[in-house]
């Protein structure tokens, strides 16, 4: 089989040969930027700097200078808030995009996009309907069934749809909406992948505190929404077991939705990570085989893994028991979940970061592209390491 | 008083077989539900193999005894319906064995190799062996919880008062821990 996803070293190799040239083009303007942020930092100092000190000295009128500050400030937040998105819709168009086709040509980017909230309550992972929902940086496109055979035979039909050079931002976005509806009929056999950052949050009030409310982050990481191989009905997902006494989670989705059942599977390790319901325990297992559970086993394995490793969820001293703990929780937020619905398969990797972002301060490196690098390449991995584009007999 | 006393146990123990009974006969219906779908997906396989046979047989001509041994395997496939489930898929297996040895030798013949007809069977007849891989699956699961359920105690006394005996599951073969057929091999890809 044909290997889809980069290397590390693939990776290296464009980084020296293409990507730090662009990011020499760039510095000029992150510096530039950065300036400009400064400066407005200063003079949103100094401006706030007369209304707190006359806050100080007459008394009477304290509460009406505070407010002033107050606005001041608000305001500053605003314009920088400003300064940093201009400044990131600059490097994501000009970076990640770069990333992006470097890694699948077929792929295509938006930056302000997201995978719409009707797929993530189709997922049927979580009972409840988030009461904010939030995205960014959607990738989407197609892995084609490079087999030579096919290939030989249908030539004409291996025309990818990567975004034209001419293609406007407007016309990427109408095409991503059009095929989201109604696939074109193509022959050429190919798996469909969109993924992007998701926010899903619960927004819950205080009991005896009036209006006063928390928002809880149901799921903050990355979503992946890809065809599956198989043509299948029904629903089933697979969630991290919860080896709790009382699993109030659990009885909360029996209730909720009573058309899924617990099963056992007969994969022992599978069974002890990971929680399996289904509409229909046949198709469960027409889809969950044997190989196919120990493939799922593997790369949230080497997903896990990947993401731990990073600097920013690795501590200094793995020594230290507080350090141990630290990572027991980065480890323990990194949950996998699957969904499988109707001909599709839903991977959800809640990681509780951020992901392709800039700082205005650091010149990006090597290192820190090579995590967003992973994040795209991971799609690829997620379609190679499961099998998904072998569509030969079972999907039309 | 002692009379009410046992009365009620009576009535308490009655209930208890009732509802221990049916929870068996429940998981018993459960496999056996199990047992007629794969009967009904080796049967689908066999009429599948019946059309791939069809399609095969003029590009192949030189494979006649082949084609006859296939055709006789799956007419046993087909007769046996009084036969248990056990000895359906020892057929069954046997008749897999033919087809898969056919589909090798066909790969000698570019004629038929892309003959999209052709291409649909061997498609369709992967995806019904991948149905029956799930539905046996799912016929052990059944099967274990059955198992399971009555020969915990007290529950063992009643199956055994209603002659509610352990079911045997299917044992995995070389065949059917074979997760899909190959079609890459077969096709030479």
């Amino acid at each position: 089989m044909q290997k889809i996803s980069k290397t590390k070293e693939e990776f290296d190799q464009f980084f020296d040969e293409r990507l730090s040239v662009k990011i020499e083009q760039l510095e000029e303007n992150r510096e530039a930027v950065k300036k400009n942020r400064n400066k407005q930092l200063l003079v949103i100092g100094l401006v706030m700097l007369p209304p707190i000190v006359l806050t100080q000295i007459i008394d009477q009128y304290a509460l009406f200078f505070f407010i002033i500050a107050f606005a001041i400030l608000i305001f500053g937040v605003f314009k920088l808030s400003k300064t940093y998105q201009a400044f990131t819709g600059v490097m994501k168009q000009e970076i990640t995009q770069e990333i992006v086709t470097f890694i699948n040509p077929d792929f295509r980017y938006e930056p302000k996009e997201y995978i719409p909230e009707s797929k993530f309550i189709d997922s049927n992972i979580f009972v409840k309907k988030p009461d904010k929902y939030r995205g960014d940086d959607l990738i989407w496109g197609y892995v084609y069934d490079h087999d030579v055979s096919n290939t030989d035979k249908n030539p004409e039909l291996v025309t990818h749809g990567a975004k034209k050079e001419n293609e406007s931002l407007e016309q990427v976005q109408k095409k991503f909406k059009q095929d989201n509806g109604n696939s074109p009929i193509d022959e050429t056999p190919r798996t469909k992948i969109s993924f992007s950052e998701v926010e899903a949050i619960d927004v819950q009030s205080r009991p005896g505190e009036g209006s006063n409310t928390h928002e809880e982050a149901i799921f903050k990481g990355l979503f992946f929404d890809v065809d599956f191989n198989k043509d299948f009905e029904g629903v089933t997902i697979i969630l991290p077991r919860n080896n709790v006494l009382f699993d109030f989670k659990k009885i909360e989705r029996t209730l909720e939705q009573p058309e899924l059942d617990e099963i056992e599977l007969d994969n022992i390790e599978f069974s002890e990570r990971f929680t399996v319901m289904t509409s229909d325990e046949v198709k469960a297992r027409y889809i969950l085989t044997p190989a196919f559970m120990n493939k799922i086993l593997s790369f949230v394995d080497i997903t896990k893994e990947r993401v731990t490793e990073r600097p920013q969820n690795k501590p200094a001293n793995t020594n230290s028991s507080r350090d141990k703990r630290r990572e027991s929780r980065i480890a323990k937020r990194l949950i996998p979940y699957f969904s499988f619905k109707e001909g599709k398969m839903y991977f959800l990797l809640n990681t509780s970061q951020l992901h392709f972002e800039f700082n205005m301060d650091k010149k990006p490196d090597k290192e820190s592209l090579y995590y967003d690098f992973q994040d795209i390449n991971q799609s690829l991995e997620l379609v190679e390491e499961l099998d998904l584009n072998l569509k030969l007999w079972n999907k039309s | 008083m002692t009379t009410y006393i046992i009365i009620g146990v009576i009535g308490l123990l009655l209930v208890y077989i009732i509802i221990t009974y049916n929870a068996v006969k429940k998981r018993e219906i459960k496999v056996e539900q199990s047992f007629y779908n794969i009967d009904v997906l080796l049967q689908n396989r066999a009429d599948e193999i019946v059309n791939l046979v069809s399609t095969t047989k003029s590009a192949v001509e030189n494979e006649k005894e082949l084609l006859e041994e296939v055709t006789a395997l799956r007419s046993k496939v087909n007769r046996n319906s009084n036969k248990k489930v056990d000895d359906k898929l020892e057929d069954a297996k046997r008749l897999e064995g033919s087809v898969t040895t056919l589909l090798g030798r066909v790969e000698a013949y570019p004629d038929i190799k892309y003959n999209s007809q052709y291409n649909h069977l061997q498609q369709r007849i992967s995806n019904v062996e991948e149905n029956i891989q799930a539905q046996r699956r799912t016929f052990n699961a059944r099967v274990a919880n059955f198992n399971t359920y009555i020969v915990m105690f007290p529950r063992n006394i009643i199956a055994s008062i209603f002659k509610f005996n352990k079911k045997p599951s299917f044992e995995v073969t070389d065949q059917s821990k074979k997760e899909n057929i190959n079609v890459s091999e077969l096709f030479g890809k």
